[in-house]
């Protein structure tokens, strides 16, 4: 604990001194000039940029950006406060009785935050890790759960800033995962009836969460021995780690050896509590190294072995790039720079200042290192035939919610409350069917041009010939949601300002939504819808004809491929 | 691809199975698949690793003896007859008659199944539906003495979820490009069986590398049928032709391969639902399947078989897939009421094909990531390996017990801890009858099944006739 603290000194300190470095940036700008390698080229690329960075661009994060430079905004975008999800859950529920019985009140703080928050960056990667330290909504009756989930969302949006081995522990000790991956009451081999530890965390901490099944070059790529590659791990560890994991149970509550849920708002949102009597005693032998002691102090020591394996960095690298910018950066130097930048904990910003408390394992430098990269920021990138990713529905949705202006976000009385499965969009946030996520990292698309390449398209996995066509649906009914209904009504104060100006409403489309990416017959296909509508002179009539214009324009924006994909 | 050896290797093994010889002679001249009239194989695949242990349960005083001690933790959790269950004690059973002939029974073991698998226990006493014991991804026949002695070699990654789904469907671990299912497929559509290739191959859940060849893709169909791209009321005929354009990608610039694929795959799904949506009409699916995932998803590929004139399909391969096996803890009500909604689930389906007449031409098995440990955790169960599967149809020798079910115990020569088994029949083997049924030739069977010639091909022969 007292490390962990020491770290958060060092890099407040460090902060503090690179925003005296900036100058006073927001009282001052007009006098900063930035470099090159700073300053985005173009309101494009500041809009490609926060495509990456953030759930999407709107006019004043662009202007913002192309003021003061990347590395600025990155340092203000680490010093934005945390929002306490719980606390704001909790005041949504206050007097709202049936409602508590689903998600939604947890669900709606993320939409607010994602959708309207201005610590976007914070709530881009805490997304990005939630499709890592995924917990699933088996057993479904967690998902009535709104603090308990408020909670969950808290500790990996504090931990996207922190250290990497700090969020390991966060989430091994909260009961949320603890019920996904069932070691809440998991407890040691009893001799009388021959039960065994519970190895489902074991498994999956390992395979999903750190460092996966089988050893990784510093570039992420596949090492190799003889031509075969090489597992870390066999199931005696898995056995000898399951021992480490027991002894967990809720804060609040005896220990009673099930994964029982209980209606109590203080066991939802506190740490798990270790009771050592159920904690299995001696030595416990895995990946090379061993723990024996208390139930708390072999966590810690499991925890620390799992964290110095020389995977965690282009394990967690590789899939947090795949998140962000590129889906294929397995084996590249753009990989190489962001392990190191994991591995340092340091990363020089274009304006030469350096972050991170240099401790490995330092989230900070990983996200700079990831967004500012040349792969991601050169050019040249638009002429490389794989670049880029395909934006999850979901993302998409955020995305297009932003730039509407969309200030209302209550779940329940929208069709977002069934996302999941054949419906709309095939994820919903932090709700992922299982602890595989939504699509796996290395998933290859059979029957198309990327999976006859051999390469990854994670997120093709929930684009089924049904989620497909319901994504086009369900953003028909969003984009031409009426103004008098309740939750996710787009206000489009721009887009209507602008909107008797076909060839300005389409730019400006073209830019928020695409970073400038869509192709000339898209752009006319825009032009022509807009120009079809004609505006007549009567005040409310051509109210409606300006909205209709910017509704169907907007369908055709969010329907794109230009949109379907990221850049 | 016949080499000398594989064809030794065959036609020696088909010595040992009654009628395997004859079989296999005739076959051997059949180097093209046979299409002539429609069949279907099914999928069922329970994600999470279903706990075969708890699928066929000893039955005779010994057995049940030693599994009793063994499962003693999760047998008493059954006991409080959770969420209305049956408890697990040995008179609760359905004991399964012993009409066995592969030696089991010969050794005076018999076997059970859950009171929750009713009507499963009926299809194998009407001769629809047989076991297959221990079955699961191997490289070659190993035992747990190979294992300990480092001799021998074992499928990769074992334990791990996703990769053994993988390995189950496609013989390799995640990343793989095709999976058996879909290569059935191949050889079926390069035969001609089907006038509409998009529809050879299709899952009802999400995507599966066993319906993937590496010409035929899998279709994934909706529960609820055809969707549709619902229309904007009242727009122009310029907003409607960039929307088509937009979302089929007609006129657009592909040199980014992604974009490229999603305005292929994006045409491709509007296509394929519409086509299925005028080939369904206004006809509706049978209201006699439950209301469960499962249940829907058969519903919908009976649907499917219904429609196999209209949209001219001679041979389809399906894969359905249901969750909520990975039984880590509250085994006794999760995997308890998981049993009844596979059995009325599965029931619902073999009663539909029987109404449409083509109870011999639908074949159905079941399929998983793994089997799971004898030894239970408190209330759970961990990741196994092999695992006994089922399965159902008018052309399966029901009431039979395929394989092998080793004894509910530790240390056996198929044991490889916590009463996790050893595979003693693999995924090729349990894939051959069901490949030489659907019409392929030895020749296009080993080409689908690269490893098969590891094993004595004909192992299950008596499967299906």
């Amino acid at each position: 604990m007292r490390k962990e603290t020491l770290f958060n000194l060092i890099r407040l300190t460090v902060l503090a001194l690179m925003l005296s470095s900036c100058g006073g940036a927001s009282s001052d700008k007009a006098t900063i000039v930035l470099s090159e390698e700073d300053k985005p080229p173009s309101d494009e690329e500041a809009a490609a940029f926060l495509m990456q960075a953030t759930f999407g661009p709107t006019e004043s994060s662009i202007s913002e950006l192309q003021q003061i430079g990347y590395s600025a905004w990155m340092i203000a975008q680490f010093n934005q406060p945390v929002a306490d999800m719980v606390e704001e859950t909790r005041a949504l529920s206050v007097g709202t009785t049936s409602n508590l019985k689903f998600n939604y009140h947890s669900l709606e703080v993320f939409y607010k935050l994602a959708i309207s928050g201005s610590d976007q960056l914070r709530q881009r990667a805490a997304f990005a890790l939630s499709e890592i330290f995924v917990t699933s909504t088996i057993p479904s009756a967690i998902i009535r759960k709104s603090l308990l989930h408020a909670s969950y969302k808290q500790i990996i949006q504090e931990g996207a800033f922190g250290n990497f081995r700090d969020l390991m522990e966060e989430v091994t000790y909260h009961p949320l995962m603890g019920v996904s991956l069932t070691y809440i009451g998991n407890q040691k081999a009893n001799p009388d009836t021959g039960s065994a530890p519970d190895e489902n965390y074991a498994r999956e901490i390992l395979q999903l969460f750190t460092i996966g099944l089988t050893e990784l070059n510093e570039d992420g790529s596949v090492k190799k021995s003889g031509g075969s590659e090489i597992e870390i791990y066999d199931n005696d560890d898995i056995t000898e780690l399951a021992k480490v994991f027991t002894g967990l149970y809720w804060a609040n509550k005896s220990f009673d050896g099930r994964v029982t849920l209980h209606n109590d708002e203080e066991s939802d949102t506190s740490r798990l509590v270790m009771h050592d009597e159920y904690h299995s005693e001696g030595s416990k032998s895995f990946l090379g190294g061993q723990v024996e002691g208390s139930g708390d102090e072999d966590i810690s020591g499991a925890l620390d072995i799992i964290f110095n394996h020389a995977n965690v960095a282009p394990f967690i690298c590789t899939q947090l790039i795949q998140r962000l910018t590129y889906s294929n950066p397995h084996g590249s130097s753009y990989t190489s720079r962001c392990v190191n930048a994991f591995n340092t904990g340091l990363y020089t910003l274009p304006n030469g200042t350096v972050i991170g408390t240099g401790e490995r394992g330092d989230l900070p430098p990983v996200w700079a290192a990831i967004l500012l990269d040349d792969t991601a920021r050169s050019l040249d990138r638009y002429n490389q035939e794989d670049y880029g990713k395909a934006r999850e529905p979901i993302i998409g949705f955020i995305h297009w919610a932003r730039v509407s202006d969309v200030n209302d976000f209550d779940v329940d009385e929208t069709t977002l409350r069934g996302t999941l499965g054949d419906d709309d969009f095939g994820q919903t946030p932090y709700q992922s069917p299982s602890v595989f996520n939504f699509f796996r990292p290395g998933y290859v698309p059979a029957g198309t041009s990327m999976g006859d390449l051999n390469k990854v398209v994670p997120e093709f996995q929930v684009m089924t010939s049904t989620i497909l066509v319901n994504y086009a649906n369900t953003m028909k009914s969003f984009t031409t949601r009426a103004s008098d209904e309740i939750g996710f009504v787009p206000h489009y104060t721009k887009e209507l300002a602008l909107a008797a100006d076909p060839e300005a409403l389409t730019n400006h489309i073209n830019l928020l939504m695409t970073a400038g990416r869509m192709d000339e017959h898209t752009l006319e296909g825009i032009r022509n819808t807009l120009n079809a509508i004609e505006l007549p002179d009567e005040s409310a009539s051509r109210s409606d004809a300006l909205l209709e214009r910017v509704r169907l324009a907007m369908l055709l924006a969010v329907t794109s491929s230009e949109f379907r994909m990221q850049f | 691809m016949i080499t000398r050896r594989s064809f030794l290797k065959h036609t020696l093994a088909g010595l040992g199975v009654a009628g395997g010889f004859a079989t296999n002679l005739a076959s051997f001249n059949a180097f093209a698949a046979d299409t002539s009239e429609y069949k279907a194989l099914v999928c069922v695949f329970l994600k999470g690793g279903m706990d075969g242990h708890d699928l066929l349960i000893p039955y005779d005083l010994t057995s049940w003896g030693k599994f009793e001690a063994l499962r003693e933790p999760i047998l008493s959790a059954f006991d409080g007859a959770p969420d209305g269950l049956s408890p697990r004690r040995r008179e609760n059973l359905i004991a399964l008659s012993s009409t066995n002939s592969n030696g089991l029974v010969n050794d005076g073991r018999e076997f059970s199944l859950s009171q929750e698998m009713l009507e499963v226990a009926e299809l194998y006493h009407s001769n629809k539906m047989a076991f297959v014991g221990n079955v699961g991804p191997l490289l070659e026949p190993i035992t747990r003495q190979d294992i300990d002695n480092g001799g021998g070699s074992v499928p990769p990654r074992l334990f791990s979820h996703n990769d053994q789904q993988s390995i189950w469907q496609a013989g390799q671990p995640e990343g793989a490009s095709s999976g058996w299912g879909g290569r059935f497929g191949d050889i079926m559509q390069a035969a001609g069986a089907n006038s509409n290739a998009a529809f050879t191959a299709i899952t009802t859940r999400g995507q599966s590398i066993f319906v993937e060849g590496n010409n035929v893709n899998a279709f994934q169909l909706s529960t609820s049928g055809g969707k549709a791209i619902s229309q904007v009321s009242g727009s122009s005929s310029a907003f409607r032709e960039a929307y088509d354009n937009n979302l089929r990608g007609i006129g657009k610039d592909r040199s980014n391969l992604i974009r490229n694929d999603i305005m292929d795959m994006t045409n491709t799904a509007i296509d394929n639902n519409a086509t299925i949506r005028t080939a369904f009409g206004t006809s509706t699916g049978s209201e006699a399947f439950p209301s469960t995932s499962l249940g829907q998803q058969l519903s919908i590929v009976a649907r499917m078989i219904a429609n196999r004139d209209n949209l001219g399909m001679k041979r389809q391969i399906f894969i359905v897939g249901d969750t909520g096996y990975d039984t880590h803890s509250n085994q006794a009500s999760e995997l308890g009421l998981k049993h009844i909604e596979i059995s009325q689930a599965m029931n619902a389906f073999y009663n539909e094909t029987v109404a449409m007449g083509l109870e011999n031409n639908v074949t159905t098995f079941t399929a998983s990531d793994f089997g799971r440990s004898l030894v239970p955790n408190v209330s759970g169960t961990d990741h196994g390996w092999g695992n006994h599967h089922m399965v159902m149809g008018g052309a399966v020798n029901g009431g039979n017990i395929f394989g092998n079910v080793p004894e509910a115990e530790i240390g056996h020569d198929y044991e490889v801890g916590r009463g996790r088994l050893i595979p003693q029949t693999s995924v090729e083997q349990y894939a051959y009858p069901l490949a030489r049924w659907f019409g392929l030739s030895l020749s296009e069977t080993q080409e689908s099944l690269p490893n098969l010639d590891s094993f004595d091909a004909t192992a299950l022969a008596g499967l299906l006739s």
